[in-house]
């Protein structure tokens, strides 16, 4: 991969990464950090990665780059269904994004990051198994998971308002 | 691989015809290795069940339709699906529905299996909601959201050109080169053969006052005699007609001695290694009328610059008969000609030497032409062909070097 085709990739991914990262994380700062770090380690391997691979090895980067980021931030502390049950609901929701983005929230870390990658970036089972280290079958159980787990939340709401 | 464990895979797959040509191969060599099998392999094709056509069903007429039947089952609607692809689609149920409406969603299902799903939540007001729902679970990314510092991740390399890098890298090279080279010799030169400098015959300002020194030797004593010998053989009235503005001084036999060798001389020349800013440009002087013993060069001589010039001397072809006494020196001189040639090339290769002035007339003296070039001063160097000279200002610098024969000039 040239110079310029770095750049290009900045142009082309850097939003894209920041937005799965920020989505995943709700930590604008932890983001920032992530996508630096993670096209910082792309320009040491500029000669050995190709163009057409930079996004994926982008993605990956930065997923695995937010696990160990999350791992070592003990305050992270993902929500999930249990957490779901006992939220109390309240109307301020103006419309379906952010009922979506609440739900999305409240999702574990796995399910949010796999939904990201597939509805994002429009990612095959395949590709996301390959970023977050899952196999296929284990890719496809968390979207249905997530899947699920989003439809009850909005059912709810929806039920509320 | 066909195993007494798994063979019978193979004989059913062998009736069933499904068995790829290679492997029926393979199933035939297994059977010759293990013939014990063969009966059991040909009893297979005893189960084969053929079709027996006595056996028919009995209830038939009840199960077909009139005319009027058919056409008011025309009237009803037909259905958006294919009888085909219905018996393809996978059945949807209350207990596989949320499964598949994912898949739905994902978009994983084929025409037919999209198509029961969406036939099983029309047929329902509560699953259609269902699916409805599953559907929003589809997120799409915000836009918004850009990363800021994105002008911070760009690369921008600030490189030469290559032509241009080409150039550093060229000028690099020569000047680790020229210095490898230089300090390289100096050592061994410079304890040996260095001279001291010995200033122009009678007024060191005169541009036509030329100083030469004897055909150097292996060091001072010999010298010197070879140079008294070979003025014994040059007529000093002669010379001094011929160059009436050469005045002898305090060494005339050491001067005139060297004016009456004929020696061919290749003068090389090395520029702007020293720059003197302050330096006074030289003053071209009228040409002399010493024909015959003057050397001419090839083309006008090089415009003068206003600083200081390195002139690299060496013997390229010096006829060594003519001015040596004895024969058995000759031999030595030759071997010094080939080194002195060598490392001229040498010189030339690394320097980018730009100038070179081969002379073989036997009655030419290239340093006197050079004094006509604006020579202020000779001076003697070392005593063989691989003499070398260096003059180095108050500072340290190298502001002369001269490789030859025993010649360094400078000009004024």
């Amino acid at each position: 991969m040239t110079t310029a085709q770095y750049n290009q990739c900045v142009d082309d991914h850097s939003d894209g990464v920041y937005r799965f990262i920020l989505k995943n994380t709700g930590d604008e700062e932890l983001a920032r950090d992530v996508v630096q770090d993670s096209f910082e380690k792309m320009w040491r391997r500029v000669g050995e990665i190709g163009f057409e691979q930079a996004r994926s090895y982008l993605f990956t980067t930065a997923y695995r780059t937010m696990i160990d980021a999350i791992r070592k931030n003990s305050k992270q502390q993902p929500a999930d269904e249990t957490t779901l049950n006992g939220h109390s609901y309240t109307d301020e929701y103006s419309g379906l994004k952010e009922i979506l983005e609440e739900a999305l929230n409240r999702l574990v870390p796995i399910q949010r990051s796999v939904i990201l990658l597939r509805d994002y970036e429009g990612y095959s089972y395949q590709e996301i198994g390959k970023i977050t280290g899952l196999s296929e079958s284990q890719v496809k159980v968390y979207i249905y998971r997530a899947r699920v787990s989003l439809k009850n939340y909005i059912r709810r709401i929806d039920a509320v308002i | 691989m066909i195993t007494r464990d798994n063979y019978m895979l193979f004989f059913l797959d062998y009736y069933e015809g499904v068995l790829p040509e290679a492997q029926r191969e393979e199933l035939m060599r297994f059977l010759d290795r293990h013939s014990d099998l063969k009966v059991e392999f040909y009893d297979f094709e005893l189960f084969e069940l053929q079709k027996d056509s006595r056996v028919k069903y009995p209830g038939k007429g009840d199960l077909k339709k009139d005319v009027d039947d058919c056409d008011e089952r025309k009237a009803v609607p037909p259905l958006k699906i294919s009888m085909r692809d219905s018996e393809m689609a996978i059945e949807v149920n209350d207990e596989n529905y949320e499964s598949l409406f994912v898949a739905y969603v994902e978009g994983d299902l084929d025409d037919a299996d999209a198509a029961a799903v969406e036939m099983f939540a029309a047929a329902d007001e509560k699953y259609g909601r269902e699916l409805r729902l599953m559907q929003m679970t589809k997120v799409q990314p915000d836009k918004h959201i850009q990363y800021p510092g994105k002008a911070a991740l760009k690369r921008h390399f600030i490189g030469i050109p290559q032509k241009r890098k080409w150039h550093y890298t060229s000028a690099a090279a020569a000047v680790l080169l020229l210095a490898t080279l230089v300090y390289s010799l100096f050592p061994v030169f410079d304890s040996t053969y260095i001279a001291e400098e010995i200033p122009v015959v009678g007024d060191q300002d005169a541009p036509e006052a030329v100083a030469a020194t004897p055909v150097p030797q292996q060091d001072a004593v010999p010298l010197i005699a070879e140079a008294e010998e070979v003025i014994s053989r040059t007529s000093v009235e002669e010379l001094t007609a011929q160059t009436p503005s050469v005045r002898f001084a305090q060494q005339p036999e050491y001067t005139r001695s060297y004016i009456g060798g004929p020696i061919a001389i290749d003068l090389t020349t090395l520029r702007g290694t020293t720059v003197r800013s302050n330096a006074e440009p030289p003053v071209p002087m009228p040409e002399r009328p010493v024909s015959r013993l003057v050397a001419r060069t090839e083309g006008p001589p090089p415009a003068p610059e206003p600083r200081e010039e390195v002139f690299w001397l060496a013997y390229g072809n010096p006829n060594v008969e003519s001015w040596m006494a004895t024969d058995d020196v000759a031999p030595a001189k030759e071997q010094e000609e080939r080194l002195s040639n060598l490392l001229l090339s040498m010189i030339g290769q690394t320097t980018g030497i730009d100038r070179v002035i081969p002379e073989t007339a036997e009655d030419s003296n290239p340093l006197l032409g050079m004094a006509g070039e604006g020579i202020s001063r000779i001076a003697p160097v070392a005593g063989n062909a691989f003499g070398i000279e260096t003059i180095r200002d108050e500072s340290g610098r190298l502001v002369r070097l001269a490789i030859g024969d025993g010649f360094a000039i400078t000009r004024r």
